[in-house]
């Protein structure tokens, strides 16, 4: 499955010859530029891009130094109401010192109706750009565009200047967005001193892929040098349709990144990271993270307690649950795995969740585990692409804890989880260890399911004519965490409440979670009910799912374009006994089915049937999938599936009266 | 009502804080049981200095006994313009003895501008004490001074802010000078007041509050509230009286006066636009239709222009403006055109808010302006922020509360209108065949008025076709269906309306069970409202009549397919109360089941006593709802 994900992520150039990128610039609208082809951009939807382009070029200033530089310019068309919100633009920058700040040059915004054949233009003038000072250094400029209606076209154009460092590559160029695009052209020339990896995405074919040797001046006649210039172009670009189950949008977006490599100058030459081996040394090294795992005595009141334990899985587990109730953890995720402070966390008793993960790392070490840090990336962050060993893919620090021939990876910042678990944020597929040698690339896989095991027992109370039963349901992995972290966020009262306000058909009574504290154990819930109906009739429909149906098909489309991660496996069983009240005998039941996904992949198993003393009715239902990612070929089938549980857990056990 | 707020005079006031014992035994243990934070003490000190200037003094200790209470109180959000400043913000944290454990440093305060899409000098300082993890109980010590020179603007003071959390004392006074008066507002509340040479001294106090729930299906309306205005203000370099509904009027017109010339391009468009209508309320839909074409919604409020809007000039010229300069804008096209219209200011949100408690007491609480232009037989209302809305449909915003209508020096308090339940309508009328695998065909044909119009229309004019679908197929309850055809068609009237014809294949919509089908008949009509009983319910019951006042009917015609005969159908079932009825009725033909479902809900203000008998309405619909009608084979 590997290979298939890598094949999507190059993009083929594929030529489309009828078509010819339009020569334009700003403020050179022609009549024609108003007339838009369905056959080629969706003209249902509010606005479209005409044309997005890109030009960045490096230049060496006396005060500055190193630089690149880029002029954008957008047009749109305008083409509901709800899109008029586009004329008002606001260009973010940053401003410390001279030498440390972006230059926003150049800023042009104008709009272009066209009425009764006569093309107006209102262009917007310098006092109307307006300026918010947002926080600390970054500021924001602020235009908004006269006369925009719809069928207006807009357009602005700007050039930034930034200097150049590790964070400050060229800002991605997105092909794609949330309006349709016509044509978006990106060119950057780069001058042979400066080295940078270029890394395409997406889900779209490249119009046009060209790059050429060419001689390039940056203003310094000691600099200018000789270069490559490289064109990027797409056309018809559908807007970027989000999905359910996806890992984050950015992994599917069509878009080409920059990531500065090497500068070698007269006078200074650095590599910045090229091979897995070189991240690993760099990582190794770096005050912000290597280093952090070597001075660690500010950890001794920690370590100290658990010297004494001779079983070292009993010591792993006590040291990972102690951390995991000592630190609290900030929320957000981060952007880098790099952290300070670490002391200062550890006084706080408070730190994020990479930070408590590298005081986790250097006390195990100091326990003489045989521990490493493993680096990833979370799945809002993005997928980490094997082929680019780039730091800035990662942004999560977790443990790799070998005992013997077994092997642990390790959150300790995280909450809920079980010891061995990762969260689900982490479930992102591949990784890397930093380790002594050369680093290792890993692929995380889920050590536990979401896992739910219920089951019920039923009787008819003759009094009331209403069934009673007693549930009780076993939570295991995931289902375990997600239950552990709800009730955390409030109060376990809070808990019962929602279960009971969801429950429309019965009444709950006597709620009990067991082991909410024990994170190594799995959860069980148990309660009491009472189905609200009587069943009085001659007849009885009953629904024996009173719990754990599905009873929506979270796949409504019929088709998709990208593929299903659901992270981790799922399982989900339920079980009921039900007793035939006194006096009935079972009319109808529903029809067995045992199906599989191909390779047996997923599993919907469905039985029903009457036990020896033919007074109880047993009817199991197992749900599984056992892959964590469905591709586009198996869609249609896992949709399939999902239709038929919700079809069967819609079906009704019919009783009648005895003698009718 | 009010003998619950016990009533404690104190008069010792400006100590600081650092000379209380905060140390948590010292809470009593009746104010613990429930209770996630208690409020230790919250002093809020309001003094006028002069006509145009006031200070708000704030101190205040509150213990966090778990994350629920840290998550509300560990960050302070101090909202300023250029009308106000803060200053003197400290804080600390103080171990369960009452001990210090960290003061507040510069560093923790953070200043945000507020802007977003528009351009304000709205900013707000984020004071974090989150920066660390402190054992619980711990206790928040805060103090901040803020200077105000919006002094057409006072404070008000609502104690009970909080759930779950108790209250050892929290209080409120005002100060003011001799010759300057102010008004107040009470609401289940009392205090003592002080009148010397030297000025007024005033002073509110609530105390041993225990934790409280807000009650939903609630205004809430028995904790106590204290509303002050101002006899008299002075913004920037106007100035003036504030007591009454002419007050508030003759500032807004003051401020914006002179600024409503239209030039004369935009005057002779608007005739071309116009054309030789002569019915008075085609002009005034034509007028609103061009000022919608020519402008969108862009906020610029800076400094005085927080009131003051743009130059109608100006909005004809760029084509976009806030409420304010639109609506001025509106204005001056009407009057263009011989049509009077008012602006009128008001308070504008998704759920009507009683503003009865301010019908005596004039204040400006409002956030928006509309206009309003009257009629011989009735009054029209424009939203002229809306690109899309008709002329004078109001939807959620605006409708059923009161205004200030504005002319000239005159102000009058007015009802915007109020939408029957009829008005907010959705018919939904459904032909069902089932085919012999187990699938349905579903051909609906619908009718959504009012604010049931309200999501489809934004969807119709918003957004792509294929979103629309997706949309559409998402709003179905019915698990496994596809959108065929769909074809959705708005009439812009002054109650709009969407016509929609859908085609739907229900695949697996029925179950078979041996040689029965079971179906649920109300093809996923829902109301599905939860509501959870309380103990000691203290408020009425209030329905919201933004989101609860509407009315469903359902008709579906269900073909029984060939072979097939009734076996069971739910009972029928008419509800009647004071706040709504819910009637279904199935009518059995030979090859035919008709459903009918008929839900009204009627928005306002009801007695305690209903509250109950709303709950059992929310259950005994979601069970009808999901009950299932059974067709056996003809033997």
């Amino acid at each position: 499955m590997k290979s298939f994900l890598f094949s999507l992520i190059f993009i083929v150039s594929i030529f489309k010859l009828n078509a010819q990128i339009p020569k334009t610039e700003f403020g050179k609208i022609i009549h024609s530029d108003f007339i838009l082809d369905p056959a080629k951009v969706d003209t249902t939807a509010e606005a479209v891009v005409l044309f997005d382009k890109g030009e960045t070029r490096f230049i060496v200033d006396d005060q500055r130094g190193i630089c690149h530089e880029t002029e954008y310019f957008i047009r749109k068309k305008i083409l509901k109401k709800s899109a008029l919100e586009l004329a008002t633009i606001k260009i973010p920058y940053y401003s410390q010192s001279f030498e440390n700040s972006q230059i926003l040059t150049n800023i042009k915004a104008a709009s272009y109706n066209l009425i009764n054949g006569n093309l107006t233009k209102e262009e917007v003038r310098k006092k109307d750009i307006l300026e918010e000072k947002l926080q600390n250094s970054y500021f924001e400029k602020k235009i908004s565009i006269p006369n925009v209606q719809v069928n207006s076209i807009i357009e602005y154009t700007y050039t930034v200047q930034t200097p150049v460092g590790v964070e400050n590559n060229p800002r991605t160029w997105y092909f794609q967005g949330e309006h349709p695009v016509l044509w978006s052209t990106y060119q950057i020339t780069i001058p042979d001193w400066i080295y940078y990896k270029m890394i395409m995405g997406g889900y779209q074919p490249l119009f046009e892929n060209k790059s050429e040797k060419i001689n390039v001046n940056v203003g310094d006649s000691k600099l200018n040098t000789v270069g490559m210039k490289y064109l990027f172009i797409m056309n018809d670009i559908p807007a970027f349709k989000d999905e359910d189950f996806i890992t984050t949008e950015k992994d599917f977006t069509a878009k080409i990144e920059f990531e500065l490599a090497s500068v070698s100058l007269p006078n200074f030459t650095k590599s910045f990271t090229l091979t897995w081996a070189d991240l690993n040394r760099t990582v190794q090294n770096s005050s912000y993270f290597g280093e952090k795992l070597k001075r660690n005595s500010y950890l001794k009141s920690i370590y100290s307690q658990f010297k004494d334990i001779k079983d070292p899985k009993e010591k792993l587990e006590k040291v990972y649950y102690y951390f995991q109730n000592y630190f609290s953890s900030e929320d957000d995720l981060s952007n880098t795995i790099y952290v300070e402070n670490l002391q200062k966390s550890f006084d706080n008793k408070k730190g994020s969740n990479n930070q408590i993960n590298m005081m986790f790392i250097s006390t195990l070490k100091e326990l003489d585990f045989e521990v490493t840090p493993v680096i990833l990336s979370t799945r809002t962050h993005g997928k980490v692409n094997e082929a680019f060993p780039l730091l800035r893919k990662f942004n999560y620090t977790v443990a790799k804890v070998k005992i013997g021939e077994e092997m642990f990876y390790l959150d300790a910042a995280e909450k809920d989880l079980k010891m061995g678990m990762l969260p689900k944020f982490c479930l992102n597929g591949t990784a890397f260890e930093i380790n002594e040698n050369n680093g290792n690339i890993i692929q995380i896989i889920p050590t536990e399911k979401k896992r739910i095991f219920e089951s019920v027992r039923l009787n008819l109370d003759k009094n009331s004519n209403k069934f009673t039963g007693k549930y009780e349901s076993f939570l295991y992995g995931y289902k375990a965490v997600e239950v552990r972290s709800e009730i955390r966020g409030s109060k376990l009262e809070d808990y019962f409440d929602k279960l009971k306000k969801n429950s429309s058909e019965i009444t709950i009574k006597k709620p009990e979670i067991l082991n909410l504290n024990d994170n190594n154990k799995n959860l069980t819930l148990k309660f009491d009910f009472e189905t609200n109906d009587e069943f009085d009739q001659d007849i009885i429909y009953l629904n024996p799912f009173f719990s754990g149906k599905i009873d929506k098909n979270p796949f409504k489309s019929a088709d998709r374009k990208f593929p299903v991660d659901f992270a981790y496996p799922t399982e989900f069983t339920y079980k009921i006994d039900i007793e035939i009240p006194e006096g009935y005998e079972v009319e109808t039941l529903p029809a067995n089915i045992n199906m599989f996904l191909p390779e047996k992949i997923g599993q919907f198993a469905y039985a029903v049937g009457l036990d020896p003393t033919k007074k109880i009715i047993n009817l199991m239902s197992k749900f599984s999938l056992k892959n964590t990612i469905y591709y586009g070929e198996q869609y249609g089938d896992l949709r399939e599936l999902y239709n038929r549980v919700v079809q069967k857990h819609g079906e009704q056990i019919v009783l009648k009266k005895k003698n009718l | 009502m009010k003998s619950i707020f016990l009533l404690i005079f104190c008069f010792c006031i400006n100590f600081s804080f650092a000379q209380i014992d905060l140390n948590v035994k010292l809470i009593p243990d009746s104010l613990l049981k429930d209770a996630d934070a208690v409020i230790r003490y919250h002093k809020t000190a309001f003094e006028i200095l002069e006509v145009g200037k006031t200070v708000t003094k704030v101190n205040y200790a509150v213990t966090i006994f778990n994350e629920r209470a840290a998550d509300e109180h560990n960050e302070i959000v101090l909202y300023y313009d250029k009308f106000s400043k803060f200053k003197d913000i400290e804080a600390k944290i103080l171990n369960s003895q009452g001990q210090v454990l960290k003061t507040l440093k510069k560093a923790d305060i953070t200043d945000y501008g507020l802007s977003g899409e528009f351009m304000t000098d709205n900013r707000a300082k984020l004071v974090s004490l989150d920066k660390k993890a402190y054992s619980y109980p711990y206790t928040l010590v805060l103090s901040y001074e803020e200077e105000s020179a919006k002094t057409l603007f006072y404070p008000a003071w609502n104690p009970i802010e909080y759930e779950n959390t108790s209250i050892i004392s929290s209080s409120f006074e005002v100060r003011s000078p001799a010759g300057i008066s102010y008004r107040k507002k009470e609401v289940c509340l009392s205090g003592v007041k002080y009148s010397h040479e030297k000025g007024i001294y005033e002073r509110w106090e609530i105390a041993n509050i225990k934790p409280k729930k807000f009650e939903s299906f609630s205004e809430n309306e028995q904790y106590p509230e204290l509303i002050l205005g101002p006899d008299f203000y002075k913004m920037d370099d106007y100035k003036g009286p504030a007591k009454t509904w002419d007050d508030i009027a003759s500032f807004y017109t003051l401020v914006n006066a002179g600024r409503d010339k239209l030039p004369d391009l935009t005057k002779s468009k608007l005739r071309e636009y116009v054309g030789n209508e002569t019915d008075k309320r085609k002009i005034i839909e034509k007028t609103y239709s061009f000022m919608q074409s020519h402008t969108r919604y862009f906020l610029i409020a800076l400094g005085i222009g927080g009131w003051q809007a743009l130059t109608v000039e100006e909005v004809a010229n760029k084509g976009y403006g806030d409420c304010k300069a639109l609506t001025n804008y509106t204005i001056a096209l009407l009057k263009e055109m011989g049509i009077i219209a008012y602006p009128a200011l008001i308070y504008g949100n998704k759920y009507s808010i009683n503003m009865n408690k301010i019908a005596d007491f004039p204040v400006s609480k409002f956030n928006h302006v509309i206009a309003c232009v009257p009629l011989a037989s009735d009054t029209l209302w424009l939203e002229c922020t809306s690109q899309t809305d008709p002329a004078g449909y109001q939807g959620s915003f605006t409708s059923s509360r009161k205004a200030l209508l504005i002319n000239g020096k005159k102000g009058f308090l007015v009802n915007t209108k109020s939408y029957k339940p009829e008005e907010n309508l959705q018919e939904r009328n459904a032909h069902v065949t089932f085919n012999e695998n187990g699938d349905a065909d579903i051909q609906f044909n619908s009718t959504y008025t009012g604010i049931q119009h309200d999501l489809r229309s934004t969807y119709l004019e918003g957004k792509s076709k294929e979103e629309l679908k997706k949309f559409l197929s998402e709003n179905l309850d019915l698990p496994n269906s596809e959108l065929i055809k769909f074809d959705l068609k708005l009439d812009k009237k002054i109650i709009p309306k969407i016509n929609e014809n859908l085609s739907i294949n229900a695949s697996r919509y029925y179950s078979k069970s041996g040689n029965r089908i079971f179906f649920k008949p109300s093809l996923g009509a829902s109301f599905d409202i939860k509501g959870k009983t309380e103990d000691n319910r203290e408020t009425r019951l209030y329905l919201n009549n933004s989101t609860l006042n509407f009315k469903d009917i359902d008709n579906y015609t269900f073909n029984i397919p060939l072979g097939f005969k009734i076996e069971y159908v739910p009972k029928n079932l008419s509800l009647s109360n004071s706040f709504g009825s819910f009637n279904v009725n199935y009518a059995l033909k030979e090859n035919q089941i008709i459903y009918s479902r008929i839900l009204t809900v009627k928005g306002g203000q009801y007695s305690k006593s209903e509250v109950e008998k709303w709950y059992t309405f929310l259950k005994e619909i979601r069970k009808s709802d999901n009950q299932k009608a059974v067709l056996i084979a003809a033997k």
